[in-house]
């Protein structure tokens, strides 16, 4: 593989010379069109330019805007969540036995030819923008012990250096009052690597998932030698990846962390439940209701793609997802549809152990919101997570800032102003590292 | 693949002919179905033309074409017409584009993945593009990207029993 040529592979990447041949034709036919209505055109061309020009004092005064919620009011924060999800407590993450890492651990992967330092707690919670620790129960941490490092990742082919903070990697070793864990923490444009807690190659599956603006991928493997891990990743709005490494399955804490995302993931993301499971302890993991609807959840899924197409839904689909308590998959229904033959296509493709409920807007239609305010989200150039919240049936907007052009954008995407939720000013800052940063000016 | 500027914004041939693997091997990569991607090559440039756009830089251009190329694959992918039908070709195996059959088997590898960690491979190898660019073409976070790149690569490598130790 050493001597595979990507550049020579790419250049055989040729389209059919049919192909072409078409194209050279279908242009040549449009610039015909095109040459000979000119002055249609031209035309065309004064009414958008005088529309330009109009625009700004029209979308001012005229063009209705979207509602926009503040980031401290509005919104679901992951407690909440957590909360609506049937428990009151956040589990607090990941007690385990472990060591600190080694200085070399962190140099000898990232930060060759950069600068290391030691990490104090207030890098952490600097990187970490805040947001990470609250929600996790960070009260009581007593140390913590590591190792930042910057400059380009050892064996960077080019030797630019880049901004700072895409060539950040941090270990971290933390105890509190209630146990032991290490983190890592990767920023822009550094690969904080699986390598680095063991993780073999073979791991069986994971999951992505969103979960208060924050994408959240949670996994389960096992060790050549049969020790169980799981991890647990952020990537943050900041960019920042955040990996926990999650011991053996020795802890109710680490065990109720990793079933809560293995539920969100499973609705989410199709996953297969059974991969993620932690082998012989379901039974005290407190996720046997996730496990209970997630089967029917993807029996459903991929009657789904049978029917329709992969990643296609009916229109009558409104979403799905398990419910907490009794654990049993809900599926709703958009309004509008005669319920009853639904009910039975649902049930013939997922099992009877299916409730129902109605939404206005079907799933097919939130995904195509989603995929526009993704798109138009490029332009804006401003941080930003979208997701589509079933339960609340609507997508989910969260951004630093938004602008009148914008919110004039989704007000036309969205007229009835009930099937996008944009909140604002969410975003964790990280600003506060930048001024520990040794050699910054 | 150094590239030199375009004369001016760029004749359709010569852009077409700087642009074509690009855009087809993108759609390939994408769709996996040569015919597919020959459809959607043609579209690409038809709305290129047809937008009558400008760009800053060659890098701005070539970002656009991507970006048009993946919206296109998923119009395809999505359309009704196409979930309604059979293509002819389905359950035939496409022939493979390369000439080398280690390049064939690289190529067999890489489109098995999940798309999640495909296309990023895809783009980072073959169109050598940067993490963040990459993050820009597929509306993703750099940090997103890197992680898809690190599994991908640990995928690779295992479809290709150690082989695959390119960095």
């Amino acid at each position: 593989m050493n001597n595979v040529d990507f550049t020579a592979m790419q250049r055989q990447l040729t389209p059919s010379s049919q192909a072409r041949a078409a194209l050279e034709a279908r242009l040549a036919s449009a610039a015909s069109r095109r040459r000979s209505s000119r002055w249609k055109y031209g035309l065309l061309a004064a009414c958008i330019a005088l529309a330009l020009c109009a625009a700004p004092l029209v979308r001012q005064y005229v063009a209705p805007q979207h509602a926009v919620q503040s980031g401290t009011q509005g919104g679901i924060s992951y407690e909440e969540y957590a909360a609506q999800e049937g428990t009151l407590t956040l589990p607090k993450l990941n007690i385990w036995d472990t060591q600190p890492p080694s200085e070399s651990s962190a140099n000898s992967y990232a930060a060759g030819e950069g600068v290391n330092r030691d990490a104090v707690q207030s890098d952490l919670e600097a990187l970490l923008g805040g947001s990470v620790p609250g929600m996790l129960d960070w009260e009581g941490l007593s140390d913590l012990w590591g190792y930042l490092a910057f400059g380009p990742p050892k064996g960077a082919k080019e030797a630019v250096q880049p901004p700072l903070d895409e060539l950040f990697y941090g270990h971290f070793y933390a105890s509190c009052d209630w146990g032991k864990f290490t983190l890592m923490v990767g920023g822009l444009g550094t690969t904080v690597s699986p390598d680095v807690i063991g993780r073999p190659e073979d791991y069986p599956g994971d999951a992505l998932t969103v979960i208060d603006g924050v994408e959240v991928r949670a996994a389960r493997f096992t060790d050549a030698d049969g020790t169980s891990y799981g991890e647990v990743s952020f990537t943050m709005k900041s960019g920042y990846s955040v990996f926990y490494s999650v011991n053996a399955p020795s802890s109710q804490q680490t065990e109720e962390l990793l079933a809560r995302l293995v539920q969100l993931a499973v609705v989410e993301e199709k996953l297969d439940p059974q991969a993620l499971t932690p082998e012989g302890t379901s039974s005290n993991t407190g996720d046997a209701p996730a496990q209970d609807g997630a089967l029917p959840y993807e029996d459903l899924m991929a009657y789904f793609s049978a029917q329709y197409g992969p990643d296609c839904y009916p229109d009558w689909f409104a979403g799905a997802w398990l419910d907490s308590v009794s654990g049993n998959l809900v599926v709703a229904l958009a309004e509008g549809y005669d319920a009853a033959p639904l009910e039975q296509e649902v049930r013939e493709a997922a099992g009877d152990a299916v409730t129902f409920s109605t939404a206005r807007y079907s799933y097919a239609h939130l995904l195509s919101l989603q995929d526009q305010i993704d798109r138009r989200m490029q332009e804006e150039g401003t941080a930003y997570a979208s997701w589509v919240d079933v339960m609340e049936n609507r997508v989910r907007l969260e951004l630093d800032a938004s602008s009148s052009d914008l919110l004039a954008f989704l007000a036309r995407l969205d007229p009835a102003g009930d099937a996008v939720q944009v909140t604002e000013g969410s975003a964790p800052t990280t600003d506060a590292c930048y001024d520990t940063l040794p050699g910054a000016d | 693949m150094e590239q030199q500027p375009l004369p001016g914004s760029g004749s359709m041939a010569e852009v077409i002919d700087r642009y074509q693997t690009t855009v087809y091997g993108l759609a390939l990569a994408r769709l996996g179905s040569p015919a597919d991607a020959d459809d959607v090559f043609q579209e690409v440039f038809l709305a290129y033309f047809q937008s009558g756009k400008t760009f800053r830089d060659e890098e701005h251009r070539k970002a656009w074409l991507l970006r048009t190329t993946l919206n296109l694959c998923r119009r395809l992918t999505h359309s009704s017409w196409r979930r309604r039908t059979v293509p002819l070709e389905e359950g035939q195996v496409s022939p493979l584009p390369f000439r080398e059959p280690e390049e064939n088997r690289v190529w067999q590898a890489l489109t098995s993945l999940e798309e999640n960690y495909r296309l990023p491979l895809y783009l980072f190898y073959f169109q050598e593009l940067s993490t963040q660019e990459i993050a820009h073409v597929l509306s993703l976070r750099p940090g997103t990207v890197r992680m898809r790149l690190s599994r991908g690569r640990e995928q690779l490598r295992a479809l290709l029993k150690g082989e695959f130790d390119h960095e």
